[in-house]
């Protein structure tokens, strides 16, 4: 049962005169309550917000020290945000700001309206797609070794070669191979680039994810986060499929992720309130 | 609008803490969280993500709808 006072959960921002539609219920995570959304309209703007109990005794800090409350609460976070996106152009707010009444969100709002308003025009009309690329470079290497002459070459040479040339001329054939993969790979990530100009509005390179993140079986060798206009989305998908043909006897696979709240389009960084460091 | 990838819905938890806890706007609440507080929430999550267990116990847990979506296979 949570009975302590209410804090006020900020989850994004909108235009004042589009206010989405959002949950009407009260929402419990991990022992706390979301309340049903509230907009708080400040001058062209409003704040998406929810009122969050906590259970009884907890403090905030404490609250989220509990990994598996703390993965629902996001899990919260961006679900309220993926249902405001798709209605009108919102603002994500990192997870994690909360305020302790209506007056505080006013007052962030109000401090920082025209850069806000400024990003919010920066991602009107748009949703963030993620796009990863993989690289099997074991089936590329033997792409390449099939059809390279210099390749095919240096491995005919080995072949006919005694025991210890061999050996010496097969890591120089190593780092052929590996040279060309490179090559190859930067050729895939040119070409892609090139398809995708022009469908895109702004484009956010991410990081590299390790294999026990993104859990492909290929390396991850492109993670990027491209923003596109609603309208433009079928040609976006039309294009990743037509790479992914095109690409796909080298080794390389393409995966879409989104549509995403515009997370990597905004810049607004307000550090502002007591405890602010 | 945005349209719905065909195909299999698939989670994405790392996709999601990076963009969730690195990215997005920053407005710090006035007397909530201590910055340290959160620092040390975001550290323990990223700690936590690098466990393939963590995000299959997500997953079991059907939390996936109305995240993100694959488009592999699409067909």
């Amino acid at each position: 049962m949570s009975v302590s006072a209410p804090l006020v959960y900020l989850f994004g921002i909108v235009r004042a005169h589009v206010p989405p539609e959002c949950s009407t219920g009260v929402t419990t995570v991990g022992g706390a309550e979301f309340g049903p959304c509230r907009i708080l309209p400040q001058g062209c703007l409003s704040a998406v917000v929810s009122d969050l109990r906590l259970p009884e005794g907890e403090t905030l800090e404490n609250f989220l020290r509990d990994p598996g409350r703390t993965e629902d609460t996001i899990l919260h976070h961006h679900r309220m945000l993926a249902g405001m996106v798709s209605q009108s152009a919102v603002l994500p707010l990192r997870f994690g700001s909360v305020f302790s009444d209506d007056e505080g969100v006013r007052v962030e709002l109000a401090k920082g309206h025209d850069a806000f308003l400024e990003e919010i025009n920066g991602v009107d009309g748009a949703v963030e797609w993620g796009l990863k690329v993989f690289c099997n470079q074991g089936r590329l290497g033997e792409k390449l070794s099939r059809e390279r002459p210099e390749i095919a070459k240096f491995t005919a040479i080995i072949s006919g070669a005694s025991e210890g040339k061999a050996f010496f001329l097969a890591r120089q054939l190593e780092r052929l191979v590996d040279e060309e993969s490179d090559r190859a790979i930067s050729r895939c990530l040119d070409h892609t680039k090139q398809r995708l100009e022009g469908i895109f509005q702004r484009f956010a390179l991410g990081k590299i994810q390790p294999g026990r993140l993104h859990g492909h079986a290929s390396e991850m060798v492109f993670n990027g986060a491209f923003l596109i206009n609603w309208g433009r989305e079928d040609a976006f998908f039309e294009t990743v499929d037509d790479l992914r043909g095109a690409w796909s006897g080298f080794g390389f696979d393409y995966e879409s992720t989104g549509p995403w709240p515009p997370y990597s389009f905004v810049q607004c960084n307000l550090h502002g309130g007591s405890n602010a460091a | 609008m945005p349209r719905e990838a065909d195909g299999r819905q698939e989670l994405a938890i790392a996709d999601l803490l990076d963009r969730a806890l690195n990215k997005g706007v920053v407005v710090w609440g006035e007397a909530t969280i201590s910055l340290a507080g959160v620092d040390l929430v975001y550290i323990g999550l990223k700690l936590l993500v690098a466990s393939v267990e963590a995000a299959q116990r997500m997953r079991d847990n059907g939390i996936d709808s109305g995240m993100t979506e694959s488009l592999e296979p699409r067909n």
